[in-house]
């Protein structure tokens, strides 16, 4: 298809200032018919307006370098597109579009190239406000790439559930591209179609390119404007006198005491940040690659190398939205990473709070919280225990049971439970010193307490963790042996080397011991499946509670607060994507029938108007999702009911599906030490604020004024 | 009565864009509209009075703290007024009897069904799919959310990604009924 297909597209902010003066429309034009509209210069000449668009006039007194609009948007400059409410007998460029603003609620353009024209409105994000549109959801979470190095950085297995999502992705991958192979036509997609990026980009600049020009617009032609008197001078001198004194004692502060208090506060944070190095390598140490590391085994020195982390990763996202200052507003690639950062600061502002008025609540009662969970530590995993291994001793629940094994069995768990109990009591007076510890460290946020909650959880009830494992062993033992003798019972055999099951030929006092000993160790099995099952139900339960734990400490380390927040506050600051809608056009038709009834007829327009959809709340919990879809799936399958019922030992909740979420929030690699020293150190100097007056040259006709605001209007946060 | 098969409708101002929009709505009479509107108010109605049941066993709840009349009733436009003018509702007979029949129930036997009261009375009544084509920019489809709480749900395909459009037809009984088509659309890198 000819690049000139006769439709034309003409992109158009809707909150432009409109008027019925005459003027110049500006803008890109992103291929011959594809036009995108920044702003109307009004009551000037078009050549005029082209001329300085070439030499740059309108670029003056740019705040930052205007290559960088050139670069973003796509296009070597911008163009005049063509003029507006200009008479139809002025004789204009034929790529030119003839815009009519005045009176209407859509503007109305004719081009003379266009036979079907598409105005799409929009309305311009404010980029001073942080806000913006793009084609693709915000991420929240720092993208995928930097987690699946993290993962391979953590240990080199993958799990089961990761392993199968990778491979339908995989899949998912093939398809595509087999579809790929089924198209017939293989066509060159137009430069209008392949647009769409850079046009977002141009969305993103529209209102501060408008601001730009508009206040430049003065220089173009020769517009005579008189200069300033001496008496409004004078005037102007006494009322910014008091600017004058702000400014000077400004700059005092600025040369002399900001540099001290920087220095102090960047040598004090190195200093943390060497400690921090410190205890990171304490944590991330491991005996062996593939090792467990303490992090891994331990909640509380995960939280702790959360924080840590977090610490070493503040300095550097600072530095990044630092540099964000020192760019045009349009930029929106750091807009993520605002987000991001003060989210974190504020979950860890949050956090403390928190855990004040929680660590100050237990430390007020330290007594009686002691006492309360003394007593539910002796009933729970002492007394309970030994009751119902009493109560298995003897027939439970009518169940007959042989009667030596169980009793033999329950004396071997009670003479342990005996002994652990003992420990216990020594560990008694111990206690309100243990709650008080726990109750000091909630001032370090909320997170800690419950990290060593979830510890001291897994410490307290570690003989009911050994008696599952001893009773899981036991029945595991016994079922193989069924197995094999139930084989030997049928006169078959298991073949080892082609893992098959083989007829075998036995002899008759071989098979006549193994019929008795599988008699014997059938009528045994009850009595260990009912020991075992007690300590199995046991151990579910202290998993989940732990579960519970983990998913407290999940929604304090990593909640989308200041998302959530900004959705309620300014939606279209966390862009989800565009969506475009079709409007009437029937209300302006009569319009176009009256202005332009005797010349060329009026090519078919369709108007579309282009909104920002906000990211959806689905999207912003997307992590939490998928958790508990991992989750679920490693809980709820079939394996691990199997594993239950065989008596093999079923994993516990692994700390990589915490980790995904963790290390969605932080890079897989910390900067090291000196990279952050240089990181602090290549800030640029705070930006000089201008004297407040300027003093003008004399009056030569042209006069022209600064407004004195040159880099104040920025510094948003 | 209030809703019709799904019905086609076009639109398309120059050649080079069209809407279809596929609805369960049909056109807007003014008895339809009379209809629509005594939904409306009989689901406000309900929403209300399931509140209002629910606020009743609240009250009855050992958290809840007992209202005090205030000597003077407050002004018209108050926060007060809302809590006197609650308090005026429950003391009328009707409040009365909603506390004899919220009393009588257990709270799980109360919360369910009013759950499921709420649930329907944000539901829905019409469902409006749409499908936008523009070219040189893509297709844009959308379609109305379930509940009244839930936005349009809406996707727009550059055209750049599509890599082929499917449509695929359905067979009831032994024809193609109207609505029953559906496309699929391959986008690359999904």
């Amino acid at each position: 298809m000819p690049e000139n297909d006769g439709l034309m597209r003409v992109f158009w902010p809707t909150d432009i200032p409109r008027s019925d003066l005459r003027g110049v429309v500006v803008g890109w034009r992103n291929s011959a018919l594809d036009v995108f509209v920044v702003a109307v210069l009004e009551e000037v000449e078009p050549r005029n307006v082209e001329y300085a668009l070439k030499i740059g006039t309108l670029f003056r007194n740019a705040p930052n370098p205007v290559n960088r609009i050139y670069e973003l948007c796509g296009q070597s400059s911008m163009h005049v597109l063509g003029v507006s409410n200009v008479s139809e007998s002025v004789e204009v460029d034929s790529s030119w579009v003839r815009v009519t603003t005045a009176g209407l609620k859509t503007p109305l353009v004719t081009c003379a190239r266009a036979s079907s024209i598409q105005v799409v409105l929009f309305e311009r994000p404010y980029p001073t406000r942080m806000q913006y549109i793009s084609l693709n959801p915000i991420a929240l979470a720092l993208g995928d790439k930097h987690r699946e190095s993290a993962m391979q950085f953590m240990n080199g297995q993958e799990e089961e559930e990761e392993r199968q999502e990778r491979l339908r992705k995989e899949k998912k991958q093939k398809l595509v591209e087999k579809i790929k192979q089924h198209s017939i036509i293989k066509r060159v997609p137009p430069a209008k179609e392949k647009a769409l990026a850079k046009i977002v980009n141009q969305i993103n600049w529209a209102w501060e390119l408008e601001q730009l020009l508009q206040k430049n617009v003065s220089r173009i032609g020769t517009r005579p404007k008189r200069s300033l008197s001496v008496s409004e001078r004078v005037v102007e001198s006494a009322t910014t006198a008091r600017d004058w004194v702000v400014f000077w004692a400004w700059e005092m502060f600025i040369l002399y005491i900001l540099p001290v208090i920087k220095k102090a506060f960047v040598i004090f944070m190195m200093v943390h940040r060497l400690f921090a190095e410190m205890f990171l390598l304490i944590l991330e140490w491991r005996l062996r690659p593939g090792y467990a590391a303490l992090k891994d085994i331990s909640a509380t020195a995960q939280q702790v190398e959360i924080r840590l982390q977090q610490f070493c990763y503040w300095p550097m996202q600072y530095v990044t939205l630092r540099q964000r200052k020192n760019d045009w507003e349009s930029v929106t690639t750091s807009h993520p990473d605002y987000i991001r950062f003060y989210n974190s600061l504020w979950l860890v502002a949050n956090d403390v709070i928190i855990g004040m008025a929680f660590g100050s609540y237990i430390i007020d009662n330290a007594d009686r919280v002691a006492e309360q969970i003394s007593l539910l530590l002796t009933r729970f995993t002492v007394d309970a225990l030994q009751r119902s291994i009493s109560w298995l001793m003897g027939w439970p629940a009518g169940l007959k049971l042989n009667n030596e094994l169980a009793v033999f069995l329950g004396d071997l768990f009670l003479w342990v439970i005996d002994y652990w109990s003992s420990c216990i009591e020594t560990l008694r007076p111990a206690l309100p010193q243990i709650i008080l510890f726990v109750g000091f460290s909630a001032f370090a946020g909320a997170s800690m307490p419950i990290a060593l909650c979830s510890d001291l959880l897994s410490l307290l009830t570690v003989h009911i963790y050994s008696f599952y494992l001893a009773s899981a062993r036991i029945f595991h033992w016994q079922l193989n042996i069924l197995i094999s003798l139930f084989h030997l019972f049928r006169g078959k055999k298991h073949n080892v080397l082609r893992n098959r099951i083989d007829s075998c030929d036995y002899d008759l006092d071989q098979l006549l011991v193994g019929t008795i000993l599988f008699t014997l160790l059938f009528f045994l099995l009850p009595t260990v499946l009912v020991f075992y099952l007690n300590f199995a139900v046991a151990r579910m339960v202290i998993i989940s509670l732990k579960a519970v734990f983990d998913t407290l400490l999940s929604c304090l380390n990593h909640f989308p607060l200041f998302a959530l927040m900004l959705r309620v506050k300014d939606p279209k600051r966390l862009p989800g994507g565009i969506r475009f809608e079709l409007r009437d056009t029937q209300e302006h038709r009569p319009a176009t029938a009256s202005f332009s009834a005797s010349t060329q007829p009026t090519p078919t327009t369709s108007v579309i108007y282009l909104k920002p959809i906000p990211l959806s709340f689905r999207a912003m919990f997307h992590q939490y999702f998928q958790m508990a879809s991992r989750i679920r799936k490693h809980y709820l399958s079939p394996r691990v009911l199997l594993c239950l019922l065989t008596g093999q030992f079923v994993p516990p909740i692994n700390r990589k599906n915490l980790y995904s979420l963790q290390y969605s929030m932080l890079p897989a690699r910390r900067a090291g030490i000196m990279e952050m020293w240089e990181a602090v150190h290549s800030l640029p100097p705070p930006r000089r604020r201008q004297a407040p007056v300027y003093i003008p040259a004399l009056a030569n006709g042209n006069g022209k004024r600064l407004n004195g605001y040159g880099g104040r209007s920025r510094g948003f946060g | 009565m209030l809703t019709s098969p799904p019905t086609l409708h076009v639109r398309r101002p120059s050649p080079t864009t069209a809407e279809f929009t596929v609805s369960t709505r049909p056109p807007l009479t003014l008895p339809l509209r009379l209809a629509l509107l005594l939904v409306f108010l009989l689901r406000l109605a309900l929403g209300a009075s399931v509140l209002f049941l629910l606020y009743t066993k609240w009250l009855q709840s050992p958290y809840s703290t007992p209202y005090q009349l205030p000597a003077v009733p407050p002004p018209f436009f108050s926060e007060d007024n809302i809590f006197y003018l609650l308090y005026l509702l429950t003391q009328s007979p009707l409040g009365l009897s909603a506390a004899r029949l919220t009393a009588s129930t257990p709270t799980w036997a109360l919360l369910a069904p009013s759950l499921l009261a709420l649930y329907l009375c944000i539901l829905r009544i019409h469902t409006t799919e749409s499908l936008l084509v523009l070219r040189g920019l893509g297709i844009q489809t959308a379609s109305t959310g379930d509940t009244f709480l839930g936005g349009d749900r809406t996707r727009f395909i550059p055209t750049e990604k599509i890599c082929d459009v499917l449509i695929n037809e359905a067979f009831k009984g032994f024809g193609a009924p109207a609505g029953a088509e559906g496309g699929g659309i391959g986008v690359e890198g999904s």
